[in-house]
């Protein structure tokens, strides 16, 4: 019984620790990887003059998350600014020529 | 040989769709204004939403008879006419001591190749003549801006694109912003004051483009302030979740210039009041 409680719990304990490291809950230092990640979309965005206004509240709340130390929600934050950063140059690439079909002719 | 005459042709359709003369597009933008609203007079669109919403516009009329931009226009004129420390004014820097000029922005500057509005002009005076420059968006720039468009009003907007690959470039780049889609919601200004002109967007009716730029600065009651032809762009980009572009930036400069070439011939009638 109590051995059985124990192997368990071990399980537990290794299983929460290895995790931590991986995948389940993000550092610090994933956290500034994903900024980083961030902040290149955004400034090829705005370099592109196609950046998105979404893209700067989200940094800000990924940097108040990490802050109180929930990186899970800062990474998620920061790829989700990634992400727009991402949508808007792709944007930029596609207007580069859709913009002519509905010029007004 | 058969086969690159039709890929030349191919090529030539598609380009040729998106290109035409300035005159060309200014008379197809008129054109598809009067097949949206048959019954609007082309010379009333420099009344913006107005034109298009009689219940809106009686009671534009009435706000009219006591105009919010009044206290701003007296200011501009008084800054107007205030000597810099140097003792030079305004009407120094301007054709015509900067009376009844409006009508000429912007123009193609050949000396520096780029788009000159009023408001950059205003500012060039003030630091030619060793003053600090104004913001570009509200307060006394717009308020010198209000007043130089009230002494043109009745005058006809006359922007001229000059033969020169540089002015013309100005142009494209300003019509490529005004019909590119940006922002998360994937708008174009054309998508809204062209293709929905008419249409309500939550409480707004939306104006149609033809028009757009006779009556700036403007009055809005919902920034309970002035504000320049700029600070509506910027306002507009934020609409779409895209981030504005400074004020007087060129691609806002390029844009005004295809915008205002668009409404060439009506007449100036700022400043102006809108919701
Ligand atoms: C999502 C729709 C939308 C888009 C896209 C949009 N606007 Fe607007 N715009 C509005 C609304 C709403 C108003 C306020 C009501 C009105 O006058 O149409 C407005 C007002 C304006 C006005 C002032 C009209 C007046 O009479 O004072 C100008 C000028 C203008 N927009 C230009 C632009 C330009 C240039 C762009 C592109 C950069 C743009 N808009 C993109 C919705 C839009």
């Amino acid at each position: 019984m109590t051995r059985k409680l124990w192997i368990v719990g071990a399980a537990t304990i290794v299983c929460s620790g290895l995790c931590a490291g991986t995948a389940l809950a993000a550092d610090q230092a994933a956290y500034e990887a994903a900024c980083k990640a961030a902040e290149s979309a955004q400034k090829a965005a705005a370099e592109a003059r196609y950046e998105w206004n979404t893209i700067g509240p989200l940094m800000k709340k990924a940097g108040v998350a990490a802050e109180a130390g929930d990186y899970d929600r800062a990474v998620k934050l920061c790829d989700e600014a990634r992400k727009h950063g991402e949508a808007a140059l792709a944007q930029s690439e596609h207007e580069a020529e859709g913009w002519k079909l509905s010029v007004v002719r | 040989m058969k086969k690159i005459l039709v890929t030349t042709l191919g090529v030539a359709l598609v380009a040729g769709l998106a290109w035409a003369t300035p005159e060309e597009d200014r008379l197809a933008f008129i054109d598809y204004h009067k097949k949206r609203f048959p019954n609007v007079a082309v010379e009333d669109y420099v009344n913006g939403v107005y034109a298009i919403n009689p219940p809106a516009y009686q009671q534009w009329l009435q706000i009219e008879e006591f105009p919010p931009y009044e206290l701003a226009m007296a200011e501009g004129k008084e800054l107007f006419e205030t000597p810099f420390a140097n003792g030079k004014t305004y009407a120094d820097c301007f054709p015509n001591g900067g009376i009844g000029i409006r009508q000429n922005y912007p123009y193609f500057d050949a000396e520096t190749g780029q788009v000159k509005t009023i408001e950059l002009e205003i500012n060039e005076c003030r630091e030619r003549n060793g003053e600090k420059p104004f913001k570009y968006s509200k307060g006394k720039m717009a308020a010198i801006s209000a007043y130089m468009a009230f002494t043109s009003r009745g005058e006809k907007l006359n922007v001229v694109i000059p033969d020169d690959p540089r002015a013309l470039a100005a142009y494209e780049d300003g019509k490529e912003y005004y019909y590119s889609k940006r922002g998360q919601l994937n708008f174009s200004c054309a998508d809204c004051h062209v293709a929905s002109s008419g249409m309500m967007i939550r409480a707004d009716m939306l104006s149609p483009a033809l028009g757009h730029p006779t009556h700036f600065p403007v009055y809005r009651s919902k920034w309970d302030d002035m504000g320049t032809l700029h600070r509506r762009f910027g306002g507009c980009n934020k609409q779409v979740r895209a981030t504005p572009l400074p004020a007087q930036s060129e691609e806002y400069r390029n844009l005004e210039y295809f915008l205002t070439y668009m409404s060439n011939g009506m007449e100036v009638n700022g400043p102006g009041a809108r919701k």
